[in-house]
């Protein structure tokens, strides 16, 4: 039978997840309940987390930092998000529909590790940091959280508590762009993130991350290693393109084959490229 | 078996119960409170026919365990108005024939509430987007969102 527990402060959620390792830490549920369809009688234990205000909190500034428990809906609608990272309220704002981005969570969308976690590129591109709380707390690079589809580096006995990244300077701009079979509701058959620096007419660096084309979300490193340090009005765009399908490794499932991937990744990098160089400048003000 | 307390207020009273932890808020309505306005169509939260709102949020109901609602306020299809006094929203729903089988309605309803309270005056694009989490299989769509818009533009005929 299941047991639950919702503990009111981040210590006592540590202290009872020392004691309690096989529970689950339940927040939204928008996906603990749908793995579970049809079979709640067997869910395990669960230590519900969503009383815990210290993890609802959006800080900004030249750092900013995001609580475990902030809501999708949260994020896209967060107006010193939208101006300054974009591409992560567009992820945020295509999660689900309305009912699913007002319970599910930030934490949960990357604690999840799916390939396919609309939050993930956006993030990897903003060089964030997670916050892993258990016995001592722990700062690891989003880009090496993600050990494949559901697994993490996390233990059990650690609780995600924070996302952190520094603000994007007045030189940059980011874009996210997903593809899936609807408009809305769809789990992205695959996604990309961009973050570009423009210096002097040339592309000084980039970051892309791409999500549903391997097992997680993927930097393309070799192809930020082709474009960067090109002029804008030579990007051997069609060169990158090569490169990034051949970076990436998806596979065949219900939302697409993997051939449909590699293609399909071509030009949705493209166009999120050329939209965060479009962006650079437009949403940093203050 | 384990139970545990659970204070809520739902359509404006206070309840108390206490229920096992794997109880969804879903079947508390349905099944404990017999508020059978409320439906469960895929229980994946796909199809939003369970659509409720949760301290003024809209959320699928069947995604959410009534033990996750302790100390929330809870307002379904029954709270939002009822024969005598219909919610403007229901009453367009009527003029435009918004309604076939019905299934639908309730969780469109619903999400339709949340759309206003926080966009009084929406788009066409803009309900349609907040009408994503929805699904209606008689795809009756354009008159239930021509019965939105008309609640939006306040061209409600009394």
């Amino acid at each position: 039978m299941t047991t639950y527990f919702a503990p009111s402060t981040l210590s006592k959620a540590v202290a009872y997840m020392q004691e309690n390792q096989t529970t689950k830490i339940i927040a939204g549920g928008t996906d603990l309940l749908v793995a579970h369809y049809q079979e709640l009688d067997r869910l395990p234990g669960l230590m519900d987390i969503g009383n815990i205000a210290e993890l609802k909190t959006i800080t900004t500034g030249q750092e900013v930092e995001i609580g475990a428990l902030v809501t999708h809906e949260e994020i896209a609608d967060h107006p010193w998000l939208q101006q300054h990272v974009p591409a992560l309220c567009q992820g945020a704002a295509q999660v689900g529909g309305p009912q699913i981005r007002n319970r599910g969570t930030l934490g949960g969308n990357l604690v999840h590790a799916s390939p396919a976690a609309d939050l993930a590129p956006p993030l990897m591109v903003l060089g964030a940091v997670v916050e892993l709380t258990g016995s001592s707390q722990v700062q690891v690079p989003l880009e090496e959280f993600f050990k494949g589809p559901g697994k993490t580096v996390m233990e059990p006995n650690q609780i995600l508590t924070k996302v952190k990244f520094s603000k994007p300077a007045a030189n940059q701009g980011g874009a996210y762009l997903k593809l899936g079979k609807r408009k809305a509701m769809a789990i992205a058959t695959a996604s990309v993130a961009v973050i570009v620096t423009v210096d002097n007419n040339r592309l000084a660096d980039l970051r892309i991350c791409l999500g549903s084309v391997a097992p997680v979300p993927l930097r393309a490193h070799k192809t930020e290693d082709l474009l960067r340090g090109q002029r804008l009005d030579l990007l051997e765009l069609a060169a990158g393109e090569r490169q990034l399908q051949a970076e990436i490794s998806p596979i065949d499932d219900i939302r697409g084959s993997a051939e449909y991937r590699r293609q399909a990744a071509g030009p949705l990098f493209r166009r999120a490229l050329l939209q965060a160089i479009n962006n650079v400048g437009v949403t940093q003000h203050g | 078996m384990a139970k545990y307390p659970l204070d809520l207020v739902v359509n404006g009273s206070k309840y108390h119960f206490e229920v096992e932890a794997d109880l969804r808020l879903v079947d508390l309505l349905r099944e404990q409170m017999k508020l059978l306005g409320t439906k469960e169509s895929c229980g994946k939260g796909e199809c939003g026919a369970c659509t409720v709102l949760m301290d003024g949020k809209s959320v699928a109901s069947c995604l959410v365990l009534a033990i996750q609602a302790n100390g929330s306020e809870i307002v379904t299809v029954e709270g939002l108005g009822g024969e005598e006094a219909l919610h403007p929203l229901q009453q367009a729903f009527i003029q435009h024939g918004a309604v076939q089988c019905g299934f639908c309605t309730p969780g469109m309803l619903m999400s339709a509430k949340y759309l206003l309270d926080n966009n009084p005056r929406p788009t066409r694009e803009e309900i349609r987007a907040g009408l994503a989490g929805n699904l209606c299989r008689c795809t009756g769509y354009v008159k239930i969102i021509d019965a939105i818009q008309a609640v939006a533009e306040g061209r409600l005929e009394q």
